[in-house]
């Protein structure tokens, strides 16, 4: 089954729909629109394009084999694709290692509704994570991104930046909090901590 | 009467710290989720903290700069797609670690549009959305949390450490009890996997018979917790125990005993 002519400006939900309905056009508008941004992700986390690349094939055929659900439903395809992403590539990540631990919980039931994020505001919005985790200290940074992009637990940020497990716990704290002072409220952090 | 508390700075701090790692993808061992459940049970602020960290978290993906995949990628996605039917009866990919604990403290859900808005999304799509999922959920959400509160933080509150059997012999578990409350919360692990079409049951021996306070599932790792409303108020709890049954519960126990254990009072809180 062939996408219908307004595929390419249709919103995700309407592609959602005419996927359910076997049309691989409409998977490919998505991935058109979202195949970069969930390669880049995975391959943040796995720094190998080979591993990136099978684990945006998974995703998007994930997306494809549970369209009729998620078409029916008011999520956000966008982060339901990077949600399911990163955790392939974390659990990937932990498998290497020899640490892997299966996730507590089922199905991402809340999700911000982006379905309306064109290009433009999905550029910015990215801007303004990038000049919110730039406006970090390092070391809280650093914490966050070993947390969240390599997978690592606190007592393993700890032995990696070769500091005390409370030191680290200060660092996540001091640093979401940030975070959301700056993305979720609109302020500003001036002071520079580094703890 | 209002179950809020204002806690200590430093059990904020505390929650803080776990509500990071829970939401930068950090799986909380079970010492740690129960302490954290109970801080948010009570805590409003910090169950506020929950829902704007866990919104935080699923904005970071967007911050990794863009790569291209190999342009071959695409093809081979719609190709393996075409293969493959879109399923009827949808798999259960496995979600953030935090959304159990959203599931069950939702108010903050409000702030979460709030956060939306802030960051310039769409208006309208945004209120309409969310505001389905408000309604849809508002109602199971503020059961959850009274039962949770009940639970434990009532003063009363007596509390069961559920030990293994012969069915499960690695389980364990505990249950917060309100006296005089249709109020129960169970947490169980390393319970064995359910069989297609059972579910796990959890029964209370009272003076005036057994009752059964609820059902609940376990995780791939055998875990699982929820709160739980029997059908009446519990004045007087001799025993508690947990069964496999049929999906959708039984009105008696028959399967074989999971988890038992006794019930005591929780003097220490």
């Amino acid at each position: 089954m062939a996408a219908t002519p307004d595929s390419a400006v249709a919103d995700d939900q309407t592609l959602l729909i005419q996927a359910s309905a076997g049309d691989t056009a409409a998977l490919g508008v998505l991935y058109d629109r979202y195949g970069r941004l969930v390669f880049s992700v995975a391959l943040r986390v796995t720094t190998n394009r080979e591993s990136a690349e099978e684990i945006t094939q998974d995703t998007f055929l994930r997306l494809w084999q549970q369209s009729t659900r998620y078409a029916s439903e008011r999520g956000s395809v966008v982060s339901w694709l990077l949600t399911i992403a990163h955790n392939r590539a974390i659990d990937e990540l932990r498998s290497r290692r020899g640490t892997s631990r299966r996730r507590e919980v089922e199905l991402p039931d809340f999700l911000p509704d982006q379905r309306g994020l064109d290009p433009t505001t999905l550029a910015q919005l990215r801007i303004d994570l990038q000049s919110a985790l730039a406006e970090l200290p390092q070391a809280q940074r650093e914490a966050i991104e070993l947390a969240f992009f390599d997978g690592l637990s606190r007592q393993e940020i700890a032995r990696k930046a070769a500091c005390p497990l409370p030191t680290i716990h200060t660092r996540l704290r001091l640093g979401m909090e940030k975070l959301r002072t700056i993305l979720l409220r609109g302020e500003r952090i001036d002071e520079r901590e580094g703890t | 009467m209002s179950t809020e508390q204002r806690l200590p700075e430093s059990a904020c701090d505390t929650c803080a710290v776990s509500l990071a790692a829970l939401t930068l993808g950090e799986p909380l061992a079970p010492d740690e989720q129960t302490r954290l459940l109970a801080h948010l049970a009570l805590c409003q602020r910090c169950r506020r903290r929950l829902d704007e960290y866990a919104t935080v978290a699923q904005l970071l993906p967007l911050a990794v700069p863009e790569v291209a995949p190999s342009p071959e990628l695409r093809a081979r996605i719609l190709a393996a797609a075409g293969q493959t039917r879109t399923a009827t009866r949808p798999l259960a990919p496995r979600g953030t670690p935090w959304a159990g604990w959203r599931r069950l403290v939702q108010p903050a859900l409000g702030l979460a549009l709030a956060a939306l808005l802030a960051l310039g999304l769409n208006r309208e799509l945004a209120v309409r959305g969310l505001q389905a999922q408000i309604s849809a959920q508002q109602a199971q959400t503020q059961t959850n949390i009274g039962i949770v509160t009940a639970a434990f933080g009532n003063d009363d509150a007596i509390e069961a450490t559920l030990g293994p059997s012969a069915a499960a012999p690695a389980a364990s578990g505990r249950v917060f009890i309100s006296p005089g409350e249709p109020a129960v919360a169970v947490y169980a692990r390393d319970l064995p996997q359910l069989p297609e079409g059972q579910i796990y049951q959890v029964w209370l021996v009272t003076p005036a018979g057994t009752i059964s306070a609820g059902t609940f599932v376990v995780n791939p790792a055998g875990r699982g917790w929820r709160p739980l409303r029997p059908s009446e108020p519990l004045v007087s709890v001799e025993r508690v125990f947990v069964t496999m049954e049929p999906t959708g519960g039984s009105p008696q126990p028959t399967g074989p005993e999971q988890l038992s254990g006794v019930p005591v009072r929780d003097s220490g809180r």
